[in-house]
């Protein structure tokens, strides 16, 4: 059954889209991640255009990703002070990464800056936490210290209390800046590179770092949500409601199968999902298209 | 359609007394085309017949031209080992769609120069691309817009899909692709002998949006600010109301 998409203006088969939420809904829920990372390269494959997809997404993963946190919120597994501080990091980073995303647009290699990032980024983190993920699963790694993270001598001490962490508040507003940038850049929420910097650099509990980023991905994205549409009046509300109906039940059971799995379990799953698309985005990069043109449209009004 | 057809051959005979140089008298099957919410492409189906009715050794070919915009291809090329995109060129008042349909193969059935005068042939709607420095790549790219806007069904040649029975009813099934941009879409019936143009004959065919489709586009388009957070709205309220109806299991 196809539908005919307003903004796009191109029709979709309405049970693809609402599956393609619900498998990056039950990613969002399991892992914390908002999603825009694999949604945005499947909208792209399926023939959404570049621009829409990106901004739409945002939409989509404002809705999975506050149904995840709401479900952590009543267990109790989300930390509203340090998501707090991380938001306010996001917000001005992701102000500061639409300016870069300009910037580079001007410069005529905006595609490819993007998907060298995804390249990059997912490549480094996706590693980083593969190779720690096994280590722990071994059970070789000695139990991580707690309380040695960043910010233990600096000023602005907060006592995040979920956390149980008495930090200062600077080194989550600067995580939450780059979050921001790279979201802002790379047409995603964020929560991939959030994650390991909550775990490694903030040594936060693996059991908020969930909730707590999917609270923060909730508002960064409703803010680009908003930016987009203002800017570049490319989200599409038809092929956002398809997205989220799927999206925010895939939530849901996402995180009630999360709740059964050890935290390096799911952090190694993860890793191979991010370094998975990371491999995809690199070989499209150097592999010979099929069709060495592109043609892109615009009517004469 | 019967009736309609009936009805078309009832008024040819009064129609066509002066049969020195027949027209082509045709009507087609939609009055417009509305892109609904369903939309996914349609099929305009074209039938007529020369005036005075007469049998003759004709041959039609019908073209549907869509609204003119302006298109930009990009090349992309290997650099360090990568592909990015190296080059790019304009074409300028272009049609968004393109198609000419015929009763036989277009070489065949219209002389070069008839061709030529009245612009049949679907290459003569790619405007030469501009901004590129060498014939080669001029070359280059006309091939790849060729190409590409055959493929996407933009720009296409349907030969033989006109029927002509007993030399005087013509009728074709044109397929409209998906991708047909809202406009006023000009239908054009050509007759011919012996590869001369005889007539021609126009007849517009309206495309545009369904009203939702408007209303959610032009939302989109002017208030951007506040469609943006309607969406966030719904998108917030969908999360909670999934999360409120799982918990309470």
């Amino acid at each position: 059954m196809h539908i005919y998409l307003p903004v796009a203006e191109i029709p979709v088969n309405l049970f693809l889209i609402v599956g393609l939420g619900a498998f990056v809904g039950i990613m969002s829920g399991l892992f914390g991640v908002g999603g825009g990372f694999i949604l945005t390269p499947l909208l792209f494959f399926i023939g959404i255009p570049p621009a829409v997809a990106v901004s739409t997404q945002a939409v989509q993963i404002v809705a999975s990703s506050c149904s995840g946190a709401l479900a952590h919120w009543r267990r109790k597994t989300l930390d509203i002070r340090m998501g707090t501080v991380l938001l306010i990091g996001g917000l001005v980073g992701s102000t500061l990464g639409v300016w870069l995303f300009a910037f580079l647009r001007s410069l005529g290699q905006i595609d490819l800056a993007v998907q060298l990032f995804y390249v990059v980024f997912l490549g480094f983190i996706g590693l980083m936490m593969f190779v720690e993920s096994l280590k722990a699963l071994r059970g070789r790694s000695a139990p991580r210290k707690r309380g040695h993270g960043w910010g233990q001598g600096w000023p602005l001490k907060v006592k995040f209390r979920t956390s149980g962490l008495y930090i200062s508040a600077i080194p989550p507003l600067l995580v939450g800046l780059l979050c921001g940038v790279l979201a802002a850049i790379m047409g995603v929420g964020g929560g991939f590179i959030m994650l390991p910097a909550m775990i490694y650099l903030l040594k936060m509990p693996t059991k908020v770092v969930v909730g707590t980023s999917l609270f923060q991905i909730t508002f960064v994205s409703v803010f680009t949500t908003i930016l987009h549409s203002a800017t570049n009046h490319t989200v599409d509300i038809v092929l956002a409601l398809l997205l989220l109906i799927g999206g925010v039940v895939g939530a849901q059971l996402g995180t009630r199968f999360g709740a059964k799995l050890r935290g390096e379990q799911l952090r190694i799953l993860l890793s191979i999902l991010v370094l998975g698309v990371s491999a995809k985005v690199a070989v499209d990069l150097v592999r010979v298209p099929a069709e060495a043109f592109a043609l892109f449209w615009e009517a004469t009004p | 359609m019967r009736k309609a057809l009936a009805l078309l051959l009832a008024l040819l005979p009064a129609a066509g007394n002066a049969a020195d140089a027949p027209e082509a008298t045709f009507a087609l099957s939609l009055d417009e085309v509305e892109i609904t919410t369903g939309f996914h492409g349609a099929e305009l189906l074209v039938f007529g017949a020369p005036t005075g009715g007469m049998a003759g050794n004709y041959d039609v070919v019908i073209t549907v031209t869509g609204p003119p915009g302006r298109a930009t291809l990009r090349r992309k090329e290997q650099v360090a080992g990568i592909w990015m995109f190296t080059g790019e060129a304009q074409f300028v008042w272009m049609p968004s769609f393109y198609t000419v349909a015929t009763t036989g193969p277009l070489d065949e059935i219209v002389d070069p120069v008839e061709n030529l005068r009245h612009g049949i042939a679907p290459s003569t709607y790619i405007p030469a691309p501009i901004g590129l420095e060498t014939r080669e790549e001029t070359d280059l790219y006309f091939d790849a817009m060729r190409r590409l806007t055959s493929e996407s069904r933009r720009i296409t040649l349907e030969e033989g899909i006109v029927e002509l029975s007993q030399g005087v009813l013509f009728q074709a099934r044109i397929p409209l692709p998906v991708s047909l941009v809202p406009g006023t879409y000009d239908v054009r019936v050509f007759l011919l002998e012996d590869g001369v143009v005889l007539s021609r004959s126009d007849v517009d065919l309206p495309v545009r949006k369904s009203s939702l489709q408007r209303l959610i586009y032009r939302a989109a388009q002017d208030y951007g600010l506040l469609y943006g957070i309607a969406a966030a709205l719904i998108a917030l309220f969908a999360g909670w109301l999934a999360s409120a109806i799982f918990s309470r299991r």
